[in-house]
C-alpha cells in the first residue's frame, strides 16, 4: 500500500487538491450570495455536461478536429523547415524574419484576412492554428540545430561523418528534448488559437458554441463548454507528454 | 577621442530623458487644470452603452449630445460605442453604464436568470431584422429553411432567427446549420451561407449598394412572420431606477428632444455626429443617412406616432415575451409588470 502511494502520489495530491478546491468552490457559493452571471455552482455545470453530452460532445468534437491537425501541421512544418534551413544561414534569416512578421499580427487580426481569402469554415481554423504553432516550433528547432558543440561536430567530421549522419546522429536527438516540450506546450496554444479564432466567424465549435450560449445567458452550458474545452486540453497535454517519454526517454523532467 | 563621444552620447540621453519628463508632468498638469475646470460645473454623470458602434442607429443620442441637449438638462452624458463581444447587457449588470440601449428580446434571458432590468423607453417600436436569401438559393417560402445554412449574429441577437425556426417546426439544433455570422453580407453573396441576418437599417442595405437588385433577394420580415421582437430599448437596473427617478426624466427628456431633431433632420444628424468617414467616402455617408431615414422609420412606427417617441406599447412587449418564452429554452418565468415602467416616459413628455 505504502508503494502503491509512493508511486502514484503525484497524481493523488493532484488529484485530491483539484477535488478540495471543487469543493470549497461549491460550498462557498451556499453561503455567500453571488450573481450567477458571475459564478454557477460546479454541481450545476457537472449536472449540464452530462444532460447535454451529445450536444456539448459533438461541438467539442468539431473544434478538435480543427485542433489536431493544425497542430500536428504546424509542428511537422516548423520541425522540417528548420532541419531544411539551419545550414544554410541567409536563407533561415529571411525566414525566420517572415515568421516573426506573420507572428506579430494579432490573432483577431489574422482570422480576418485569412477570413477574407478562404472564408471561415474548417480549413481556416486548421490553417491559423498551423500558423500560430509553426513559429515557436521552428524557432525552438533552429536555434537547437545550429547550437551544436563544435566538438562534437569537429570529431564527427574528423570521422569522416557525412552531414547527413551528423545531423541524424547529433543534431536530431540533441534537440529532441527540447523540441518535444516545445511540441507539447503548442498543443495549449493550439487550442486557444482554435476557440478564440472560431469567436469571429465559422459554421460549428465549441467556441461558436459558448458564444451563443452566452448571449442566451443560458450559463450552465457556457461552463460546461468551458469544463469540455478544460478536460480535453489536460488530455491533449499529457496524451503528448506520455509520447514524448516514450521517444525521448533521456529526456530530464 | 572615443571616450568624448561615449561622454556626449551619454549627456544627449540624460538631456532626452528629462525633456521627455518634463513634458510627461506639463501634460499631467495641464489635463488636471482642464478636468478641475470642467468638474466645476457640477453636472450629474451618467454613462450610456450603445448596443454598437456608433452610427446613424443612434443618431438622436449622439445629436442630443453634440447639441447640448444633456447639458441643459445638466447631465454630463459619456456615450460608450458597442462593438464585437460587448453586449450591453453585460455592461449594465456589472454597472459600467447606467443606463444601456439594447434589444428588448434579448435582456430576456438575463431577466430570466434573476437580473432586476426594467426597460424606461421603447425606441425602436418594429423589429428592424430580416432574413435574407438569394433567389437563386431556390428558397421560396419559410418552410424551405430546413437543412439550410443560417446566419446569425451570436452573442446576444439570436433570439428572432431562433423563433422563425422553430415555428416552422425545424430544431435549432439538428434541422438547420446555424452559423456565427460576420457584420457583413459577404458570407451570403459568396454563397457561403443560405439565409443571412440583415437590420433593415444597415445590412440590408449592403448588397444594394454593392451593386444588386432588391429583386435578387427573398426577404422574410420578423414582424410580417410572427417571430418579431421589439428591438432598441433603454434599460436600467432597478436599484439605479428606484434612487434616480429624477435624472432618467432629465435624460429622457433630452433624449427625445435629440431624436425628434434626428429624425426631423436625418441628413443634418449624419453631419453632426461627426463620424470620422474618410476622405470624400460618399458610400459611406450615404449609407449612414439610409440607415437615419429607415431608423426613424422604425421610431415613428405604430405608437411612436401616436403615443410619441419612447412609449412603450405593453401588448407588444407582451408579444415580444410570449414568443420568447414559447421558442427559446433559455427565457423562462417573466414577470410582465416588472420589465416595464412608463413612469419616467410619462414624466418627460408632461
Amino acid at each position: 500500500m505504502k508503494r502503491v502511494f509512493k508511486t502514484y502520489k503525484y497524481v493523488l495530491l493532484s488529484v485530491s487538491s483539484l477535488i478540495l478546491f471543487i469543493i470549497l468552490w461549491e460550498i462557498f457559493l451556499n453561503i455567500f450570495h453571488v450573481s450567477r452571471i458571475v459564478l454557477i455552482k460546479p454541481s450545476e455545470i457537472l449536472a449540464t455536461c452530462i444532460r447535454d453530452f451529445d450536444i456539448l460532445s459533438k461541438e467539442m468534437l468539431y473544434t478538435v478536429s480543427e485542433i489536431i491537425p493544425g497542430w500536428f501541421i504546424g509542428s511537422l512544418m516548423g520541425i522540417l523547415c528548420a532541419v531544411i534551413m539551419y545550414r544554410n544561414e541567409k536563407l533561415s534569416k529571411g525566414f525566420v524574419t517572415t515568421s516573426v512578421l506573420i507572428n506579430a499580427i494579432p490573432l483577431i487580426a489574422l482570422t480576418a484576412i485569412i477570413g477574407g481569402i478562404m472564408g471561415t469554415n474548417r480549413d481556416q481554423k486548421i490553417l491559423l492554428v498551423s500558423l500560430i504553432v509553426f513559429f515557436p516550433v521552428f524557432i525552438t528547432t533552429l536555434s537547437q540545430l545550429t547550437s551544436i558543440d563544435q566538438g562534437h561536430k569537429d570529431l564527427l567530421l574528423s570521422y569522416s561523418a557525412k552531414p547527413k549522419d551528423i545531423l541524424f546522429k547529433v543534431l536530431l536527438p540533441k534537440s529532441l528534448p527540447a523540441l518535444t516540450n516545445i511540441v507539447k506546450v503548442s498543443c495549449i496554444t493550439a487550442i486557444f488559437t482554435a476557440v478564440t479564432s472560431e469567436f469571429f466567424g465559422g459554421y460549428g465549435g465549441i467556441g461558436i458554441f459558448i458564444l451563443s450560449k452566452k448571449g442566451l445567458y443560458n450559463l450552465e452550458l457556457v461552463w460546461a463548454g468551458i469544463f469540455f474545452i478544460a478536460v480535453f486540453g489536460t488530455i491533449f497535454y499529457f496524451t503528448v507528454e506520455f509520447l514524448q517519454k516514450k521517444l525521448v526517454p533521456w529526456q530530464e523532467s | 577621442m572615443e571616450e568624448n563621444t561615449q561622454k556626449s552620447s551619454q549627456g544627449l540621453i540624460v538631456g532626452v530623458v528629462i525633456v521627455i519628463l518634463i513634458a510627461i508632468g506639463a501634460y499631467y498638469l495641464f489635463t488636471q487644470v482642464l478636468n478641475k475646470d470642467e468638474s466645476k460645473k457640477q453636472m450629474d454623470s451618467l454613462t450610456l452603452q450603445l448596443k454598437w458602434v456608433e452610427q446613424a442607429q443612434f443618431m438622436g443620442f449622439l445629436v442630443a449630445k453634440e447639441l447640448g441637449y444633456y447639458e441643459d438638462e445638466n447631465i454630463d452624458l459619456e456615450i460608450l460605442p458597442g462593438g464585437v463581444g460587448i453586449n450591453p447587457v453585460d455592461v449594465l449588470i456589472a454597472g459600467d453604464a447606467q443606463v444601456a440601449v439594447a434589444w428588448t428580446g434579448n435582456v430576456l434571458p438575463a431577466i430570466s436568470q434573476g437580473e432586476d432590468l426594467v426597460n424606461i423607453g421603447q425606441g425602436v417600436q418594429r423589429s428592424a431584422l430580416r432574413l435574407m436569401a438569394l433567389k437563386s438559393s431556390g428558397i421560396e417560402k419559410p418552410e424551405d429553411i430546413a437543412g439550410k445554412k443560417i446566419g446569425t449574429w451570436l452573442g446576444g441577437n439570436e433570439l428572432e432567427p431562433y423563433a422563425f425556426i422553430e415555428m416552422q417546426g425545424l430544431d435549432k439544433d439538428r434541422d438547420v446549420v446555424l452559423v456565427n455570422q460576420n457584420f457583413d453580407m459577404n458570407q451570403l453573396l459568396n454563397k457561403e451561407i443560405d439565409l443571412a441576418s440583415a437590420t433593415i437599417y444597415n445590412e440590408y442595405w449592403l448588397p444594394i449598394e454593392a451593386g444588386y437588385s432588391e429583386d435578387d433577394f427573398v426577404v422574410f420580415d420578423m414582424e410580417e412572420e410572427g417571430a418579431g421582437m421589439l428591438q432598441d430599448a433603454l434599460f436600467v437596473q432597478r436599484d439605479f431606477l428606484d434612487n434616480n427617478e429624477d435624472l432618467l426624466v432629465r435624460f429622457m427628456r433630452a433624449t427625445i428632444k435629440g431624436w425628434e431633431y434626428a429624425i426631423a433632420n436625418p441628413q443634418e444628424a449624419v453631419d453632426l455626429m461627426g463620424l470620422d468617414f474618410t476622405q470624400n467616402d460618399v458610400t459611406a455617408r450615404d449609407h449612414q443617412i439610409t440607415m437615419a431615414k429607415e431608423t426613424a422609420k422604425l421610431y415613428q412606427a405604430d405608437d411612436g406616432t401616436t403615443e410619441g417617441l419612447f412609449f412603450i406599447n405593453t401588448d407588444k412587449l407582451a408579444q415580444t415575451v410570449d414568443i420568447a418564452t414559447e421558442y427559446i429554452s433559455e427565457v423562462k418565468d417573466i414577470d410582465m409588470s416588472k420589465i416595464y415602467t412608463l413612469s419616467i416616459w410619462e414624466k418627460a413628455v408632461q
